[in-house]
């Protein structure tokens, strides 16, 4: 474009410039390439507006933002200042190493911070749906850069850092419409199944809440020592989960009471092979039950 | 109003007795007593609120499927529910019928509907039992099994006609197309499906506030 010789003479122009002019023009380069990094910043920050913040909640894109915005600036700045000596790879090199001892000393922050973020982008739960997660079962109340501030059904608020939800199994009770009721119950070894059956499932079918689909269902599912097991099993709206089941437990003997079935309780026959000697030490109780012991 | 103060439809009952009100349905039973002398009245409600409000949508399933092979049309029995009103103020709403509700889908993805099993009635004008009656206006150019009905709550329309003691409610006219062996309501017809039924506006109760408690999706 520019012929060989103009650039020669610019050059040499250049060269020859005095001193102050010279100056005048590296300040102006400076002043460009930091106008350009922060134009860069600024149409970097508009297609964050656009693409990032309606997906994440406004205070985790306020952080996300000015680090970009900023660290764009400062990258800038350190390129322009090369003209005057200062390195961008020297810059860059005792950044890293700031960078990794801070690393170091803030791990945990760190590990929380993108923790959070990995939580955005995989949505286990939202704020307010009941969740279980480590011990804890409740309700959400927030979820921060750092932390996740639980709401227990007792009322106690636990704070749980990211890091340890991110590692942790997470129940999500709000994540399917309906919820399954499980309960097992004994009847004695002389009930007559078929009918404790029937009239458990008849009583599944009488309450509003148990789901006619899926169907309930009552069967044995154990012979154990004291009792033969069944177990009831329903669906029923996650939302009215706990009083239903409450409400069919407490259902559940009084069902069984009316049909004339026994709850047993847990019995052991003892068979003796040989008299034993029982040693009274009141002689009058000794008296009253025979000539049994020393 | 309540005839010989007292109203009595499937399983709900109201009765004015002295200064009482008794309601009374398979799932509540409440007495009020009346400081002075007000009106009470009985008003057909969508069935929404008993024994909460959760569901959106109704699924009626057919006691005996259908068979349909073009357009058509066929009167099927639904649920309703009562709103006792003194003066202004809704006392309760009461149930005539057992109530059920049922999944349609799967329990994870699918929704809660109000359950109920419709029988389909050859004559509207010959119905004497408790629930009310709609018509159906199937569109379809194959032959297809329908096995049930499924409506959206707050499309459909209430209309009552009181005879005497007793209370006719009918659903205003639904039309829709099969899909899966269901006929999927998209549209409530504007005018009443026959003459001298009064429209009901109230079609779920404002005041009706339990919905569900958060703190019972705990488990043991």
């Amino acid at each position: 474009m520019f012929p060989q010789d103009t650039i020669q003479k610019l050059g040499i122009m250049f060269e020859t410039l005095p001193a102050l002019e010279k100056q005048i023009l590296l300040y102006v380069e400076v002043a460009a390439i930091i106008g350009v990094a922060v134009v860069i910043a600024i149409l970097i920050r508009y297609w964050l507006r656009r693409s990032l913040r309606p997906k994440v909640p406004p205070h985790v894109y306020a952080g996300i933002e000015k680090v970009v915005v900023y660290g764009i600036i400062l990258i800038g700045i350190a390129a322009a200042l090369s003209p005057f000596g200062v390195q961008l790879s020297g810059l860059l090199m005792v950044g890293g190493f700031a960078s990794i001892v801070v690393g170091f000393a803030a791990q945990t922050v760190f590990a929380n911070f993108f923790s959070g973020l990995l939580l955005y982008i995989e949505r286990p739960f939202k704020i307010g749906d009941p969740i279980k997660v480590l011990d804890y079962v409740g309700r959400v109340e927030d979820i921060s850069m750092m932390s996740t501030k639980i709401r227990t059904w007792d009322g106690v608020l636990v704070r749980i850092p990211n890091e340890k939800l991110m590692n942790s199994d997470i129940s999500n009770y709000s994540k399917s419409v309906a919820r399954r009721i499980d309960i097992p119950i004994g009847i004695s070894y002389k009930s007559d199944i078929e009918k404790a059956r029937e009239v458990l499932r008849k009583m599944l079918e009488e309450h509003p809440l148990v789901l006619v689909y899926p169907p309930p269902k009552v069967y044995v599912v154990d012979y154990s020592d004291s009792a033969i097991v069944l177990k009831l099993r329903c669906w029923v709206p996650t939302s009215l989960w706990f009083e239903t089941y409450m409400e069919l437990v407490a259902k559940v003997k009084e069902t069984l009471d009316e049909a004339g079935i026994e709850i047993p309780f847990p019995q052991l026959d003892l068979h003796v092979k040989e008299p034993v000697a029982i040693n009274f030490p009141n002689k009058e109780r000794q008296g009253r039950f025979g000539d049994v012991g020393a | 109003m309540l005839v010989n103060n007292e109203l009595k439809v499937g399983y709900a009952r109201v009765q004015k007795k002295a200064r009482k009100v008794i309601v009374e349905d398979p799932y509540t039973r409440e007495e009020f007593v009346l400081v002075s002398d007000i009106p009470i009245k009985v008003e057909p409600t969508l069935p929404v609120h008993v024994p909460v409000r959760l569901a959106e949508c109704i699924y009626l399933e057919l006691q005996s499927p259908i068979i349909v092979s073009s357009t058509t049309s066929f009167w099927i029995t639904l649920p309703y529910e009562l709103r006792v009103v003194a003066g202004e103020r809704t006392l309760r709403v009461l149930s005539p019928f057992k109530v059920k509700h049922t999944t349609v889908g799967t329990p994870y993805e699918g929704t809660i509907c109000r359950w109920f099993s419709s029988t389909v009635v050859p004559k509207p004008n010959v119905w004497a039992e408790a629930e009310a009656l709609g018509k159906v206006i199937v569109e379809t150019t194959s032959t297809e099994v329908v096995k049930g009905v499924y409506a959206r709550l707050n499309t459909l329309k209430l209309y009552v006609k009181r005879e005497e003691e007793k209370m006719l409610v009918y659903y205003g006219t639904m039309r829709g197309s099969i899909r899966d062996n269901v006929v999927y309501i998209s549209s409530v017809e504007e005018e009443s499906p026959i003459s001298g039924l009064k429209e009901v506006h109230e079609l779920i109760e404002r005041n009706s506030t339990r919905y569900f408690r958060m703190e019972f999706m705990e488990g043991p």
